[in-house]
């Protein structure tokens, strides 16, 4: 009897091996019967069938499209503000008391001086900061004269305030400040007024009759947002040197920067109490020296910009929605005009889910050549399209960065290929079960 | 015709799944193209506001330096503006509309019955509080008469009543302005305020004119000086001023606008500078501010409407998809009715009228979700430079246009396909 089963059982398992290779084949022979019968559905019906896919890429190429465009929307703003400030920097200027405070009445004005301002670099959460000083200067080099506003500034103002030197120059350093150097940084719409062609670096400029070497030519830059004047127009020289031109006890402005933008917050805590406590006023009194800091133009900024990409992602999902129902559409009624063929199927034995792999696979493929050639088209069309014009002639910004560049990302790939396949799933299957689920007798009877 | 509608509503409660997807493509189409309007004339009248809180179309006009010689006189001299400069801009100037001058002063002593205030009080005259948009939450504006009578009166920006007089009604109230008792007359709405050029207004004082330089002269400047003028150009002047814009080779910064020539020529005149010394005064004109942000947002709203109508235009490829199948399946009793004698004509009306009714009543749906949408956001608050979603009644009537070209478009061809058909085929046609 063991001899007999261990004789016997190489045969079992050599028919399970056959019983297994057939079905593979069987189901290699269902899935190409399915496979042509959905080609040649579509065939068939090859004008309904490119209407459809028409819808879905039209879809496909509009939700690219709004969503490159609230990409490139928040991208123009960030550049015009991120131009000017980087992240977590306040800039406060000193004001007027509007709370009473130890026995004295409001309206005290505020005057800070340059050594407190230098003392607030100590503050824990404070990583840079400078004094400014403004005024207008006559600036003169040979015998071009024009007026220009000249910030007095600290070596780190460069790093706080975005202030990049073309190459061949440099801001200013800590030894300028120290050394009370009689250098200058100078904006580009001063080299245009006074140099014309030549380079400046090296040359001697006279502010309010002093002699200043220029040191450095800053990048053209994008301004959203200044005070005073954009830093294009501006001269920045030492601001321990100011003092020869102007008075220089009491700061006009001062700069500042949190450890990290995420710490703003605190740190303007930090600041303020410091503040208070030096020259003996509420600290809850926002109006003694006001600031303003980065975080709330780009809280301003990104409120925008997030209402509109909501607008913008709700609009496009709907309209590829709108391209998935009409496949939907389409679908239900192949399947109701092919109700009599799907009978005589299900008569001669094919099971509801082969019916159903049917249909789907039909309603897929439409779905997803329409989202090919959408996106194919939409990349195309955003490379035509793209730049925008939004901000740049504004600001007469030649580099175009803050008009709207519409770009063709991997997550706005991702983004639309995951709408797309949902759409697809839902337009195909809802009629694909609807024609699994024919009852037989009554398809065959259908008329 | 009625018979027409009627048989074609009956068509579509035959097919109801079907018809009811069709119209979803439509009426959506019809909400993106609303709701996309919507949002850009938001941001339209957004900025508009925003805009209008310093002055819509105002130059500010501030003395210089000169830069060329003239007269015999050497460069660098300072010029300085009078009241007299301010007549006379009025008086000689074909482009300008309104002028007011202006003196200000910082950190003025202030005292009320209850704080105290370094302020920055301004004195003005009548016509400045409409073309700065000074406009008040309660009490009254400035007059000539206050001027005539070089009245001790005052305007309180929002802030600084609220720091001078807490949450008090102001009106009537006395204030030392450095020593002097000025009664309060009126009160500023809060202003939102996006730029200025000396401090926003919710912080400021505003006297009438002949007030501030009797009482309050700049002190760092001959007497009678200045801080400002303010003049508003005349329409036409901004109108032309796209045409100056394109026009220009250079850039931006380098165009001489004529306005601003125009009112250096006349003060030229007067302080015996060189009319092309462009450094002996300086003009900010924020017409071309606002000229440049309505470009901005005019782009952004044409971009919108297009992207709305490709929408809708996309419902429209469903509609005529799903007539077509309509005329394929009804192609035996389109046969039958032929054979019966209905013409060409009438065959092609009854499937035009069904498809472009189709399109019309979805559209409608569409229209009044979308309406219903606005409302629905318009509750939530609002980020600066926007409005809300509002439907200007320029942008409806196109979206109703475009719908009705829609559905003639796509209505026709269908109709025309089943109009087309030979009554022997059709009769002898099987699905």
């Amino acid at each position: 009897m063991d001899a007999a089963l261990i004789h016997r059982s190489p045969v079992v398992s050599s028919v399970s091996f056959a019983s297994k290779r057939r079905r593979r084949w069987r189901r290699l022979v269902a899935w190409r019967e399915i496979f042509r019968e959905a080609c040649f559905g579509l065939y068939h019906h090859r004008f309904r069938a490119a209407l459809s896919m028409l819808g879905i890429s039209w879809g496909i190429i509009s939700v690219v499209i709004l969503l490159a465009y609230g990409d490139g929307f928040g991208g123009a703003l960030d550049a015009g503000f991120r131009g000017a400030f980087s992240d977590g920097t306040v800039v406060a200027w000193p004001g007027q008391t509007s709370l009473q405070a130890g026995g004295e009445r409001a309206g005290k004005r505020v005057r800070v001086t340059a050594d407190d301002v230098l003392a607030i670099g100590e503050l824990p959460l404070v990583k840079n900061v400078s004094p400014e000083f403004m005024q207008d200067f006559p600036i003169v080099y040979g015998n071009r004269q024009s007026s220009h506003l000249v910030r007095g500034v600290a070596a780190s103002y460069g790093v706080m305030r975005a202030e990049r030197p073309q190459a061949g120059g440099r801001f200013l350093e800590e030894e300028d400040v120290r050394l009370r150097r009689r250098v200058a940084f100078i904006g580009t719409e001063v080299q245009r007024k006074l140099f014309g062609g030549i380079p400046p670096v090296g040359e001697t400029i006279r502010v309010g009759g002093q002699p200043f070497e220029i040191v450095g030519v800053m990048e053209e830059k994008v301004q959203l947002s200044n005070y005073n004047r954009p830093d294009k127009y501006c001269v920045f020289i030492p601001w321990t040197t100011m003092g020869g031109l102007s008075e220089n006890r009491y700061v006009g402005t001062f700069v500042w920067q949190a450890v990290s933008p995420m710490l703003e917050p605190r740190a303007l805590v930090q600041v303020r109490e410091f503040l208070a406590k030096r020259y003996r006023y509420n600290a809850a009194d926002t109006r003694a020296v006001n600031m303003h800091g980065s975080e709330e133009n780009q809280q301003v900024v990104s409120g925008i910009v997030g209402g509109l990409k909501l607008v913008m992602t709700f609009i496009g999902v709907l309209t590829l929605a709108i391209g998935g129902v009409g496949i939907m559409n389409i679908m239900f009624v192949n399947v109701q005009e092919r109700t009599r063929e799907i009978g005589v199927r299900k008569a001669l034995g094919a099971k509801r889910h082969e019916i159903l792999l049917q249909f789907l696979l039909e309603g897929l493929a439409t779905t997803f050549a329409g989202g090919v050639v959408g996106i194919a088209v939409s990349a195309g069309l955003v490379w035509l399209l793209s730049p925008r014009p939004f901000l740049a002639e504004l600001l007469d910004d030649a580099s175009r960065v803050t008009d709207i560049h519409l770009l063709l990302s991997v997550k706005l790939v991702a983004v639309t290929s995951t709408i797309l396949m949902v759409v697809g799933l839902i337009s195909g299957l809802l009629p694909a079960l609807k024609a699994s689920r024919l009852d037989p007798i009554e398809a065959l009877r259908y008329e | 015709m009625s018979e027409a509608i009627l048989q074609s509503v009956q068509n579509l409660r035959a097919n109801k799944l079907r018809s009811c997807l069709t119209m979803f493509g439509i009426l959506w189409g019809m909400i993106s193209v609303v709701v996309l309007s919507a949002t850009g004339e938001g941001f339209r009248r957004g900025n508009d506001k925003v805009l209008r809180e310093l002055g819509k179309n105002i130059g500010i006009v501030w003395g210089g330096r000169t830069s060329l010689q003239a007269g015999g006189e050497r460069a660098g001299r300072e010029v300085r503006l009078t009241l007299d400069d301010a007549r006379a801009i009025a008086a000689e100037s074909s482009m300008i509309a309104v002028v007011s001058p202006e003196i200000e002063r910082g950190a003025v002593k202030v005292k009320s019955a209850y704080n105290a205030a370094a302020a920055r009080v301004t004195g003005i005259e009548p016509q400045y509080q409409d073309i700065r948009t000074i406009e008040l939450e309660y009490g009254r504006s400035f007059t000539w008469q206050d001027e005539e009578q070089v009245s001790r009166v005052a305007i309180v920006g929002f802030d600084m009543a609220e720091q001078l007089f807490g949450k008090r009604n102001i009106l009537g109230e006395t204030m030392t302005v450095n020593g002097m008792p000025y009664t309060v007359v009126g009160k500023i709405r809060k202003k939102n305020q996006d730029s200025n050029y000396s401090g926003p207004d919710n912080n400021k004082i505003f006297v009438p004119f002949a007030a501030m330089s009797r009482d309050l002269p700049r002190r760092d400047a001959a007497p009678g000086t200045l801080s400002d003028i303010i003049v508003a150009p005349k329409d036409w002047v901004v109108d032309e001023l796209p045409r100056a814009l394109d026009a220009r080779t250079g850039r931006i910064e380098d165009v001489d606008w004529p306005l601003e020539r125009n009112v250096r020529a006349i003060l030229a005149r007067r302080h015996g500078f060189d009319p092309a010394d462009t450094q002996a005064i300086a003009m900010w004109d924020t017409s071309l501010q606002t000229l440049m942000f309505g470009r901005m947002i005019g782009h952004m709203k044409q971009f919108f409407t297009i992207v709305g109508i490709v929408t809708l235009a996309l419902g429209g490829i469903g509609v005529m998809n799903i007539m077509l199948v309509a005329v394929k399946e009804r192609t035996r009793e389109i046969g039958v009715r032929k054979a019966l004698g209905a013409t060409t004509a009438t065959i092609q009306r009854q499937f035009f009228l069904e498809g472009f009714f189709l399109t019309l009543l979805s559209g409608g749906a569409g229209m009044m979700v979308a309406l219903g949408l606005c409302q629905l956001v318009n509750l939530a608050p609002m980020p600066e430079r926007f409005s809300g979603m509002i439907l200007s009644w320029q942008s409806g009537l196109l979206s109703l246009f475009t719908l009705i070209v829609i559905g003639v478009a796509t209505s026709t061809y269908p109709a025309r396909r089943a109009a087309e058909l030979p009554p022997v085929e059709a009769l002898r046609f099987e699905m």
